[in-house]
């Protein structure tokens, strides 16, 4: 009996940071080179669904420190500043999580928007931060609308896999 | 149970400090990233040797994970061709009864160049080898435009080079790890190449913004350039070597002048790196030259040129009449360093 709780604990152990891998390929993947190089353009911010995803329904599977990895990684891999996007990221799972028991109650309409609403401050807050740095003014140009409606219209989808994700993840 | 009691006050002390980093632990991961984010703008060089060595980390990764896209792409492309393959025969067929023609005028013209420039005592200008690099990643996203190369140190490259493909200029090196590099495309924001004009001959500086077109500097007002022009790197400043194809004049309003870029970046797949050649004389410098680079003969300099350090010859041409004076026997057997630097100036 002992031996199985413990066998039960090492596999949920290892299972623990499936979220995080998963959302690690997602950055990676639309990076890598395929010969159709437009689609680098338009990746989505997968970071900010996964972010806001688990800080709403399961801060445990995907807590603070793995979302400043994230931000780290996707720092590292695109060049921008170290830090920021960690520092971003972590600002809206603080935010995400402490409306938590709120926005849990709604319907996911509501979830949806209110996911639209981070992600257009998210951005906002990376533009202007990436025109401060560069010195720059922060313009919008097509890309960024392009980015922000994919990200936008990708969110049910990779929900509906989080949900099953983390289904299979308390059952074990 | 004095040691009880002091158990417990331990274990209350535990707890609460557990209680409070919790509670602070948003501020310590901020002021600890803060810290980060301030280091990486003040101090880029020492967060540059983090990225080259987490890029030597990703590199095989992205290269694996890009390999099944790469399949699907290649099964589209492969079904493309499949289907033109008769047409595609036919022309060939036809395109190959000119080859022969075509090779016999090649080396007519070959030997003539070659005689032509022993006449002139001409020493050849290729002072660059090059380094071939497949495209693993690229960071392309609105704010930067940036590639991934697998090649780096190792293969003998530097931050500086320049990346070139079939089409024209790339880009250059931002970042160099063991195994791969950090390339910045000529359409980033940072992005600044000193040009010319094919035909009006005007020098300006080409600057990307991050979108697709490239926009010219520092023209004169008066200008003579057209739309359809080329534009070519100028080698001013000696980053950019010259006469590489960057692109073409797509559109002139007022002072606004847009440049379309050769490459082609959805299909961005090899990049070759140039880098200066060491040695000339040293064959093995060469590793990953063209094949036209090993066809081209050094010709000997006019002994009236360098008085004092006669240059020795690389390959001494056969014909008698075309040296304009004859060298000791001393000299083409044994090179001095100093001849490698010569080729270059």
């Amino acid at each position: 009996m002992a031996r199985a709780v413990s066998r039960r604990r090492k596999a949920k152990a290892r299972h623990r940071h499936l979220p995080f891998i998963l959302t690690c390929i997602f950055v990676v993947l639309p990076t890598a080179n395929s010969g159709m190089n437009f689609l680098h353009d338009f990746a989505p911010y997968f970071i900010v669904i996964a972010t806001f995803y688990w800080a709403l329904m399961g801060p445990t599977f995907l807590p603070k420190h793995l979302v400043i990895l994230l931000g780290l990684i996707y720092d590292l891999l695109h060049g921008t500043v170290l830090g920021m996007h960690s520092l971003l990221l972590l600002l809206t799972w603080t935010i995400v999580h402490s409306q938590r028991d709120y926005i849990i109650q709604q319907g996911f309409v509501i979830i949806w928007a209110i996911f639209m609403l981070v992600l257009s401050v998210f951005m906002a807050l990376v533009l202007s931060l990436s025109a401060a740095y560069t010195k720059t003014f922060p313009s919008i140009d097509a890309i960024t609308w392009y980015q922000w409606a994919l990200t936008v219209f990708l969110y049910p989808p990779i929900h509906l896999l989080y949900f099953y994700l983390q289904k299979y993840l308390t059952k074990i | 149970m004095a040691r009880h009691g002091s158990d417990f006050t331990f274990r209350r002390f535990v707890v609460i400090v557990r209680a409070v980093l919790l509670r602070l632990s948003v501020l310590l991961f901020a002021g600890f990233l803060l810290i980060i984010a301030i280091l990486s703008v003040t101090r880029p060089d020492s967060v540059a040797v983090v990225r080259t060595y987490f890029m030597d980390i990703i590199t095989p990764m992205m290269t694996l994970v890009g390999k099944p896209q790469q399949w699907g792409a290649s099964i589209s492309s492969t079904w493309d061709e499949a289907i033109f393959i008769y047409q595609e025969n036919d022309r060939l067929r036809k395109e190959n009864t000119k080859v022969p023609q075509l090779e016999t005028e090649l080396k007519d013209l070959y030997l003539e160049n070659q005689r032509l420039k022993s006449l002139l005592g001409y020493v050849s200008d290729l002072k660059y080898e090059y380094v071939t690099a497949r495209v693993v990643g690229n960071l392309g996203q609105p704010y930067n435009r940036e590639a991934m190369v697998n090649a780096g140190e190792l293969s003998g490259l530097q931050p500086g080079l320049v990346a070139v493909n079939d089409q024209g200029l790339v880009g250059r090196l931002l970042e160099v790890g063991f195994y791969s590099s950090r390339l910045l495309l000529i359409t980033d924001k940072d992005s600044r190449i000193p040009v010319i004009t094919e035909n009006s001959r005007e020098h300006a500086i080409l600057m990307g913004d991050n979108s697709d077109v490239l926009r010219m500097l520092y023209l004169p007002e008066n200008t003579e350039v057209q739309v359809g022009e080329r534009v070519l790197s100028s080698g001013d400043g000696g980053v950019f070597p010259s006469d590489i194809p960057v692109g073409v004049i797509e559109s002139i309003e007022g002072r606004t002048v847009e440049v379309r870029p050769y490459v082609d970046w959805w299909r961005l797949e090899y990049v070759q790196l140039v880098r200066p050649k060491k040695n000339l004389t040293d064959p093995a410098a060469g590793n990953v030259a063209r094949p036209l680079e090993s066809l081209e003969m050094k010709q000997p300099e006019p002994a009236a040129a360098t008085p004092a350090k006669p240059k020795p010859e690389v390959k001494p041409e056969p014909k008698p009449k075309a040296k304009p004076k004859p060298k000791p026997v001393a000299e083409e057997a044994a090179p001095t360093p100093d001849a490698a630097p010569k080729e270059d100036e």
